[in-house]
C-alpha cells in the first residue's frame, strides 16, 4: 500500500542537522533504538518496541542517550509497538497530576500509597518531597495500584530497584494481575507489501530451550482461496498444507543451542498466484533467566538473627524432574533427586542484623536440561515477618462455582491479624486475632485465572504477604 | 550534541489531558451523574463513568472526535474531582475518524471497544471516507497506541460501515462497555464528601460506594446502612423502588448525598 500522507500535528519535531546515515543494525532485546525521529524506544525481548511516554520515564532507567542504535524508518515502522515503559520501579515517588496521593513504584508498573508522610521519610530520606515526579493524567493508565504502604517492612526501594534490572524483567513481574494492554488477535501485524494477501505466523513458544517442540500455525486471508502454505524452520521445510488457509507443524530442536535466535518463515501462494511470505524471530531461551515453569517461596523473608525459616522451590506439571538443587548465596544447601516436583529446606540464618541472605533453586529434568527460579532474599532484622499461608478450599472451579480463601500466619510475636485481598487489592475480608481467616469467593462468569493475596501482621506491626492462583474453568 | 535531537515521544510535547478554553465558567456544583463531562477549577475536562472513575481524554482530538464543544461541561469542587480516581483514557469515538500512529504506517479505522482495524487498501479508506479519505485520518501520538487495541484487519468494504458504526456507538459509555444497571460514588474526605453528593439513576440500578480516603467512613440512611468502610472498602445497594433517598456518612454525621431513583 502507498504510504499515506500525515497530517501535520502538534508536535516539535526536533531537526536533525547531522545526518547519521541509518544503516540495518543488528537489534537485540535490550537495546534503545531510533529513526530519522526524535523518538526513542527500547527493543523488547518479544520482538516489540516500547514507548517512553516522558523523557523522565526514560531518565529512571537510563543515564543517557548514549548507546541508542539508529534504523532507518522502515526498518521501525517493521517492528509493532508494544506499548509503554513504566518507571523503574524504587527510583522516584509518583504523584497524579490531579490526585494528592503519593505513591512509590513497585514492579511492573505497580503504584503503591505511601500512607505518611514520616514513612515517605523513612523509606527515601528527608529529602523525600523533593523525590517526586508528576506523571500526567493520560499515562496513569499504563499503572496498576497495588496494596498500600504502612509500614516500612512492606516496601524497599532499593531492593524493588534491584529486582527491575532491566525494562523486560519488569515487565515480565507480577505482583498484580496486569491492567489490561492490548491484545493483538494475530501476534504479528498484517504486511504492508503492495499485495492485499494477507499472511500470519505464529509460534507456541517466545523462547527455545534444547529439546523443545515448536509448534508453528500460519494462517493466510485473501479473496480468492489459497493453493499453499509452506513452513519453514531456519531453512527447513516443516510441513506444506495444500488447499487451505490455515497451515500447522511442529519443529524439534535439537539437543544443542547454537544460536541467539532462530528464524521461522511461512510462504503462501494464493490459487491466483499471489504469493507472500512471513518470517518470525523466535529467541533461544537464556540460560539462566528465571522460567515460569518454576516457583520458589521463602517462609518468612524477614527473620531474626538464628531464626529458621523454610524455602520451598517448585516445578510445575509440564516438567518431568529429576533433581531439584537449592542454592543460597550461590552454594548448593539442599538438593532432592527424584523426590517430586517440590523440594523444601529448612535451616537457622545466623548474622548480624541487616544481613541479606540471596537464595534461588535449579531444577533440572530427566533431559538434563536446567531452568532456574527467580532469586528471593531472607533478611536478618530486629522483627521477623509472619509465615503466611494462603489456599484456596479447591484448586481450580468451574465458571458459577465458588470456593473458600484461607490465610493464616504464623509468627513468634504472635499473629494479630489477617486479611484476604483480590486480584485488585481490594479488601474482601479482615480479621483480627489469630485464627485463619475464610472468605468465601465467587461465582466467576468467565474462565482464566485469579489471584488472590493474604497479608498477616504480627503483634509488632510487621506484615507479609502471600498469593494463591485459582483457576476458573 | 546529539542529545539535543534526541527525545522522547512526542506527546511529552503536546498538550497532555483535554483542557477547556478559559471563556466559559460554569457554576459549580456538586450533582453530576455517569456520562457528565466534569472538571475543576483546572482547564482540564474528565468523563464521569458508571464505574465511579473519571476518564481522561489524551488529547484534545480524541475529545473532539465525541463531542463539538464543551457546552454540556460540568464544574465540579476541586476536593470532590481529586476523590475520584482516574480511570484510563478515552479513545477515538468508532467511525468518526481514521486513525494513524505516528511511526506506524498503517491506517486504521476505529471500531467499538477501542478496536483498531487496519485498512488494507487505498481503495477501501475511499469506499468508507470518500474522496477526501486522506484528510479524514487523525495522527495518535505512539504512547497512546497502548490505549487501543488490534482487531481483525479489514479486507472488503462490507466488513466495515461507518455510519452504523457511528449510530452504534454514540456514548463513551457504550464504547467502554457500561451501561445504566450500576453507578458508583467515590467517598472522600471531609472536603470532599461524596462524590458525586447528588446522583440520579434508574429504578433497579445498582450504586457501589468506594471509600478512597485514608480515614474510615460508612454509608448510612434509613433504608441502608454499610459497615464501616476502610481505604478501598465498597459497598453497594440495589435500588429498586423511585424518590429521592438521603444518606450520609455514619462516622461524619455532617457529610450528606442523594440518590434520586427515576
Amino acid at each position: 500500500m502507498r504510504h499515506v500522507s500525515l497530517l501535520s500535528v502538534a508536535l516539535a519535531t526536533l531537526l536533525c542537522l547531522i545526518a547519521i546515515p541509518a544503516k540495518a543494525a543488528t537489534l537485540n532485546a535490550g537495546d534503545l533504538i531510533k529513526a530519522s525521529g526524535p523518538a526513542v524506544y527500547y527493543y523488547s525481548q518479544n520482538g516489540k518496541r516500547l514507548v517512553f511516554p516522558t523523557e523522565k520515564t526514560f531518565k529512571t532507567w537510563f543515564a543517557d542517550f548514549s548507546g541508542v542504535k539508529t534504523i532507518t524508518d522502515s526498518e521501525l515502522a517493521a517492528i509493532s509497538l508494544g506499548g509503554n515503559v513504566t518507571y523503574r520501579p524504587g527510583v522516584r515517588l509518583v504523584k497524579i497530576t490531579t490526585d494528592p496521593k503519593v505513591y512509590a513504584v513497585a514492579a511492573a508498573g505497580t503504584l503503591r500509597y505511601v500512607s505518611s508522610e514520616a514513612l515517605a521519610a523513612s523509606l527515601y530520606g528527608p529529602d523525600w518531597n523533593t523525590k517526586i515526579d508528576d506523571v500526567p493524567d493520560a499515562f496513569f493508565t499504563n499503572y496498576q495500584t497495588g496494596s498500600t504502604i504502612t509500614a516500612t517492612t512492606d516496601y524497599s526501594p532499593s531492593e524493588a530497584t534491584r529486582l527491575a534490572a532491566d525494562i523486560d524483567t519488569d515487565k515480565s513481574s507480577v505482583i498484580v494481575s496486569p491492567t489490561p494492554t492490548p491484545t493483538p488477535t494475530s501476534t504479528n501485524p498484517t504486511p504492508t507489501s503492495t499485495n492485499p494477501l494477507s499472511l500470519t505466523l505464529i509460534s507456541d513458544k517466545d523462547t527455545l530451550h534444547v529439546s523443545d517442540v515448536v509448534n508453528l500455525t500460519a494462517t493466510a486471508q485473501y479473496t480468492t482461496g489459497m493453493r499453499l502454505i509452506s513452513l519453514y524452520f531456519e531453512g527447513k521445510l516443516v510441513t506444506t498444507c495444500n488447499n487451505t488457509g490455515s497451515c500447522s507443524g511442529n519443529y524439534q530442536m535439537p539437543g544443542y543451542i547454537d544460536k541467539t535466535s532462530y528464524e521461522a518463515k511461512a510462504v503462501a501462494e494464493a490459487i491466483d498466484m499471489t504469493t507472500a511470505s512471513k518470517t518470525l524471530t523466535i529467541l533461544a531461551a537464556s540460560s539462566t533467566a528465571p522460567d515460569s515453569r518454576t516457583a520458589i517461596r521463602v517462609d518468612q523473608p524477614v527473620i531474626r538473627p538464628g531464626q529458621y525459616t523454610g524455602i520451598t522451590v517448585e516445578s510445575d506439571t509440564s516438567l518431568d524432574v529429576k533433581n531439584i538443587t537449592i542454592y543460597v548465596n550461590g552454594n548448593a544447601h539442599k538438593g532432592c533427586d527424584y523426590q517430586g516436583r517440590s523440594c523444601k529446606w529448612t535451616e537457622a540464618f545466623t548474622g548480624v542484623v541487616g544481613t541479606v541472605y540471596t537464595t534461588y533453586g535449579i531444577i533440572t529434568d530427566t533431559l538434563g536440561r536446567t531452568y532456574y527460579t527467580q532469586t528471593k532474599t531472607i533478611t536478618l532484622a530486629d522483627n521477623d515477618v509472619p509465615a503466611i499461608d494462603i489456599q484456596t478450599s479447591k484448586p481450580w472451579v468451574y465458571v458459577g462455582e465458588k470456593v473458600d480463601v484461607t490465610v493464616s500466619g504464623a509468627d513468634q510475636d504472635g499473629i494479630q491479624s489477617s486479611d484476604i485481598f483480590d486480584s485488585h487489592h481490594n479488601l474482601l475480608k479482615h480479621c483480627d486475632g489469630a485464627a485463619p481467616c475464610i472468605v468465601t469467593a465467587g461465582p466467576w462468569t468467565v474462565k482464566g485465572n485469579e489471584l488472590f493475596y493474604g497479608k498477616a501482621t504480627d503483634m509488632l506491626g510487621a506484615t507479609n504477604e502471600g498469593t494463591v492462583t485459582l483457576t476458573i474453568q | 550534541m546529539f542529545k539535543r535531537v534526541l527525545s522522547l515521544a512526542s506527546a511529552a510535547v503536546m498538550t497532555l489531558g483535554m483542557a477547556m478554553p478559559v471563556a466559559s465558567q460554569a457554576a459549580v456544583t456538586t450533582a453530576f451523574n455517569a456520562g457528565d463531562l466534569i472538571k475543576g477549577s483546572g482547564q482540564t475536562v474528565y468523563y464521569f463513568a458508571e464505574n465511579g472513575k473519571r476518564l481522561v481524554f489524551p488529547n484534545e482530538k480524541t475529545y473532539f472526535s465525541w463531542y463539538n464543544d464543551f457546552n454540556g461541561v460540568l464544574q465540579i469542587p476541586d476536593a470532590m474531582l481529586q476523590a475520584i480516581p482516574l480511570g484510563g483514557n478515552v479513545t477515538y469515538r468508532p467511525g468518526k475518524k481514521m486513525v494513524k500512529i505516528t511511526t506506524d504506517p498503517r491506517t486504521y479505522v476505529v471500531d467499538e471497544g477501542g478496536y483498531l482495524r487496519h485498512v488494507s487498501s487505498e481503495q477501501l479508506a475511499q469506499t468508507f471516507y470518500n474522496i477526501n479519505w486522506k484528510n479524514q485520518i487523525d495522527d495518535v501520538p505512539d504512547a497512546f497506541f497502548t490505549n487501543y487495541k488490534i482487531g481483525n484487519a479489514i479486507t472488503t468494504a462490507n466488513e466495515y460501515i461507518p455510519a452504523s458504526v457511528l449510530t452504534q456507538t454514540t456514548t463513551i459509555s457504550q464504547d467502554k462497555g457500561f451501561d445504566s444497571s450500576i453507578a458508583a460514588i467515590a467517598i472522600g474526605n471531609s472536603l470532599a464528601g461524596f462524590a458525586p453528593s447528588t446522583i440520579t439513576v434508574k429504578k433497579g440500578a445498582t450504586v457501589t460506594w468506594t471509600n478512597q480516603d485514608s480515614a474510615t467512613h460508612s454509608v448510612k440512611s434509613d433504608n441502608f446502612q454499610s459497615e464501616s468502610l476502610s481505604y478501598g472498602q465498597s459497598y453497594s445497594h440495589t435500588f429498586n423502588s423511585t424518590g429521592s433517598f438521603q444518606y450520609y456518612d455514619g462516622l461524619h454525621t455532617s457529610i450528606v448525598g442523594t440518590v434520586d431513583v427515576k
